[in-house]
């Protein structure tokens, strides 16, 4: 019953349809994800122009990201080896399941019963936090952001303000149910009482857990780019530090960094830099007062080696997840991020959330887009999102789902290759017309001619086409 | 633009297939532009469409079969001009991938490299803003997506309508958003499509235009459709259309 | 199969023969007036683009009035001073609240030497090690940084080539380079801490400090028991092949 259920969920175009529908027409949402794309767009566009060498660093990263995605293998190994020589441990996860045990064991073997995260999204892909409660930890949230998404039992909307979706309101009420803020506190007062509260947290945690924004083979360094400075809390206090990362994380060189950080921090927010970034190697060192006695970096796949394989969306891969394309996606800044119904949305999630959670039913999300070029423009690598979403579009047209749609296809293109089929088809529709078309309307108010008339006219076919017409 | 030492002996205009169906009188005045500029133009009878819709709705083996044909008719002229900023980009990025093999891919390649965008082709190729064209009316301009990242040609429409006598043109706030037509994208999720539609139409009254002009017919039966619908005195021009006007 | 052994597999299996090459590391070639306009007032640039985000620079005209300087922005707070600049100790201690390392999360002020600054971004960077904690700058609200201004860099394509492991002989990298070992804990800190999550109105001091000083001593001064000493040591540990 549950597979005949799942089933039918994927042949019917599913959820973005719906969710979008519900969400244009949310004007609070709207104003909500307006302030944050126009705001961080407007910021990244100021700041890029700032370096007339900003396009030769585009192209810089994007050789230095396909040279590198041409031996994964070897740069992981590399990376490997260089942890392991400062005294730091490597697991290797093919998917979610095994990320999580693996984490939860990392927990359990060194008596951890609690964590302290900073943000991650490949921990919110694999689904981490869950089971990591189901073991019997305790689990905070230290991100501001994603506290908020932690108390409210949310899930985040964008790539890297994750709770864009929320006004100062919300979290005044909530903060004020679980940290006991006056109501309707203003924005400073509920950030001093996160910071005391989340303070805590750092200092009693077992383990810290952060995500990677890169790992340097060379030398075996986990970079954390952050503004708020829990990364570098939960890297520095807990005994045990674990980094849990995507595959396609690594870059070769340490001096690499130059090139990747500019693109991603003025892509993402704007900033020259952000306020901190870790360059973390290692377990401390003997006479260091702070920092984790143990590393852990959990390498996972998850999916990732199915797109390096695909010809056609190996590109996606290159993503530092700057969330740039979100900011300028007229589809996302209508539909908000939840209505993808992944932990990764947008342009970039419109490409990889149907690989990387195949079988879920998101195969309509690549429709989900004009393929107007925008997110192309901005992306810091120049991944060329459009031409991977009709690459993803032609091979749900060709599953079963599709099927009445190929018909039509394989009949239209047949007609169309024949100009003296076409020019009766266009005398066949000429008469055809009136049955289908009044005043502007459908007669029949589904399928594509419903659609269209929802809030457009319908447009006249002219009374002579052109190939009709006296040619000088 | 233009590759080296070649001649225009021969100039194709391709209508393309929602010109030939909807706005007839575009590809008049696309003629009629050209052959006031001094160039002879022909319109070859087998032409029907360049394949753009099967391809962005998934159906490349189509798509593919008429972009065979497109480049089997056009390939024996200099130079094909083309009323559509979409369908050029079509056949500029995703011909020589799609054609498949046996010496396709070259020959589509060959194809691209004279296929243009009306205004493109009189800028860049032409050299020339001014036309000749009377049109006294306050217009907007809504560059189509393909037309401002895939050609990068946005800037061409815009010298040709200063050029036109008695044009008064405005700038809409956000120029560079899409109207929300995208093709199948328009029925497939027409929530967001309307939205998009929406408020693109907003930003045009906002500017008091009398006329929209764009250089595509998707977009503007889109976005006539919605103006329609809405009552608005707005109308809607194809670039084609303004410079030819006298 | 281990999932090591899967992985590796698989992703061998996807390598792709076109492979444009790895770039050369370095800035593009576009980069040249922007960083020599940037080389030509480090200080200058450096001290206006971290004032940009908040960030107060003091500049004292000699080292012999750094601990006064300290001494005036640490305000009768209780303070933690980072063993590398044991050296201050004495002469702060009649005027500042000094409180030890075990007492750090009741500091309201932590005071850190800075290795290197970053004129393009207005960025301290912080190599962590025994005699500089990371939790120094930052569990107390106010960070003062110490930073001599011929430590000021123009970018990370200056600073990322002087990170080395000991592996690497200094003649490899040119006599002129100083070579730092690539410390566990490295932070690139770029004004306060902020956060814009709430309705993208700025907060400051989320968690780490919301106040950041830093003063800025002349170049070439050798500072007594100080920074550059200790940087010596360490160098001469690298070449020896010592330390780690």
């Amino acid at each position: 019953m549950e597979t005949g259920r799942a089933q039918k969920r994927q042949t019917v175009p599913a959820g973005f349809r719906e969710a979008s529908r519900r969400a244009v027409q949310d004007p609070a949402l709207r104003e909500a994800i307006r302030r944050v794309t126009f705001n961080l767009g407007a910021r990244r566009a100021q700041v890029t122009a700032e370096l007339p060498h900003f396009d030769a660093l585009r192209e810089q990263a994007k050789r230095i990201k396909e040279h590198t995605l041409a031996h994964l293998d070897q740069y992981l190994e590399q990376l490997e080896a260089a942890v392991r020589s400062r005294g730091g441990h490597v697991h290797w996860a093919r998917d979610a399941e095994e990320a999580r045990r693996c984490v939860v064991r990392i927990c359990q073997e060194v008596g951890a019963r609690r964590v302290a995260k900073s943000k991650s999204m490949v921990t919110e892909e694999v689904e981490l936090n869950r089971a990591l409660v189901q073991a019997g930890m305790e689990v905070v949230e230290t991100d501001l952001g994603e506290f908020v998404v932690q108390i409210s039992g949310d899930r985040p909307s964008h790539l890297i303000a994750p709770i864009i979706h929320k006004r100062r309101e919300d979290v005044a009420r909530l903060f004020s149910e679980h940290l006991g803020t006056p109501a309707d506190a203003p924005v400073p007062v509920l950030t001093a009482a996160a910071r005391a509260h989340l303070r805590q947290a750092f200092l009693r945690a077992d383990v810290g857990i952060t995500g990677a924004n890169f790992l340097v083979a060379e030398t075996g360094t986990v970079v954390l780019v952050e503004n708020e400075g829990n990364a570098r809390m939960v890297t520095s206090l807990p005994r045990v530090h674990v980094a849990v990362a995507g595959i396609e994380k690594v870059i070769p060189r340490l001096a690499d960094l130059a090139v990747f950080l500019p693109l991603l921090v003025r892509s993402a927010t704007g900033q020259r830099l952000s306020a901190y970034v870790s360059l973390l190697t290692g377990p401390r060192t003997a006479g260091e007062l702070d920092g984790p006695e143990a590393f852990h970096l959990v390498l996972v796949d998850n999916g990732r080696s199915r797109l390096l394989q695909d010809p056609d969306l190996r590109e996606a891969l290159q993503c530092i997840r700057c969330s740039a394309c979100l900011n300028v996606c007229p589809v996302y800044e209508r539909a908000g991020g939840h209505a993808y119904g992944s932990v990764y949305s947008g342009p970039i999630g419109a490409v990889i959330s149907p690989v990387l959670a195949e079988g879920r039913g998101l195969v309509d999300l690549p429709f989900a887009s004009s393929l107007c070029g925008a997110c192309l423009e901005v992306c810091p690598l120049r991944i060329d999102i459009p031409r991977m979403l009709v690459a993803l579009r032609a091979r749900a047209a060709a599953g079963p789902q599709a099927r009445w749609e190929a018909r039509l296809a394989k009949l239209t293109g047949w007609v169309l290759q024949h100009p003296t089929l076409y020019r009766w088809g266009s005398r066949l529709a000429r008469l055809a017309e009136p049955l289908l078309r009044v005043q502007g309307r459908p007669r029949i108010n589904w399928g594509p001619l419903g659609a269209w008339a929802r809030s457009r006219d319908l447009p006249r076919l002219a009374p002579h086409p052109f190939h009709r017409r006296v040619r000088r | 633009m233009w590759p080296q030492g070649r001649h225009l002996n021969r100039l194709a205009v391709f209508v393309t297939c929602l010109v030939d169906q909807f706005a007839p009188e575009v590809a008049e005045a696309t003629v009629r532009v050209l052959e006031t500029v001094g160039l002879r133009v022909e319109v070859p009878a087998a032409q029907t469409c360049c394949g753009q819709p099967f391809l962005n709705d998934g159906f490349p083996r189509e798509a593919a079969a008429l972009a065979r044909r497109f480049v089997q008719i056009f390939e024996s002229f200099d130079a094909v001009v083309a009323p559509s900023g979409s369908c050029v980009a079509t056949v500029r990025e995703f011909y020589p991938r799609l054609v498949g093999g046996d010496g396709w891919a070259e020959r589509s390649k060959a194809v691209a490299e004279r296929t243009y965008e009306l205004s493109e082709f009189l800028v860049r190729v032409l050299g020339l803003e001014d036309v000749g064209a009377r049109f006294p009316y306050r217009v907007a301009l809504h560059p189509s997506c393909h037309l401002l990242r895939g050609l990068g040609a946005a800037d061409c429409a815009r010298a040709l309508l200063c050029k036109v006598r008695g044009l008064q043109l405005v700038d809409l706030a956000r120029p560079e958003a899409c109207c929300g037509f995208g093709g199948v994208f328009s029925v497939k999720f027409p929530e967001v499509s309307e939205a998009m539609m929406q408020d693109k139409l907003e930003d045009v009254r906002s500017t008091g235009a009398e006329v929209l002009v764009s250089t595509d017919v998707g977009c503007l039966l889109h976005l006539q459709g919605g103006l329609a619908r809405r009552g608005e005195p707005v109308r809607c021009a194809h670039l084609a259309e303004v410079l030819a006007a006298r | 199969m281990t999932a090591r052994q899967e992985l590796l597999a698989a992703l061998r299996a996807a390598r792709e023969s076109r492979d444009p090459g790895l770039p050369e590391p370095g800035p593009p070639e576009g980069a040249g007036p922007y960083r020599r306009q940037l080389e030509e007032d480090l200080v200058g640039h450096f001290t206006r683009r971290a004032e940009e985000l908040g960030v107060q620079v003091h500049r004292i005209p000699e080292g012999s009035e750094l601990a006064a300087a300290v001494a005036r922005l640490c305000e009768g707070k209780a303070t933690y001073v980072e063993p590398a600049l044991d050296f201050l100790t004495p002469a702060l201690r009649g005027c500042v609240h000094l409180v030890g390392w075990e007492r750090l999360p009741e500091a309201q002020v932590g005071v850190t030497g800075a290795d290197y600054g970053l004129a393009e971004s207005g960025t301290l960077v912080l190599l962590g090690r025994p005699a500089r904690p990371r939790s120094g700058s930052l569990l107390p609200p106010v960070h003062v940084a110490l930073l001599r201004e011929d430590r000021i860099l123009v970018d990370l394509f200056d600073l990322l080539p002087r990170l080395g492991t000991c592996a690497e002989t200094p003649s490899a990298r040119g006599e002129r380079r100083r070579l730092e070992v690539l410390p566990t804990g490295l932070v690139l800190a770029t004004g306060p801490s902020r956060s814009a999550d709430i309705e993208m109105s700025l907060a400051v001091g989320v968690h780490g400090p919301g106040t950041v000083h830093v003063v800025l001593v002349p170049g070439g001064q050798e500072w007594p028991g100080g920074l550059a000493k200790e940087s010596s040591a360490r160098w001469e540990a690298t070449r020896t092949g010592g330390g780690r």
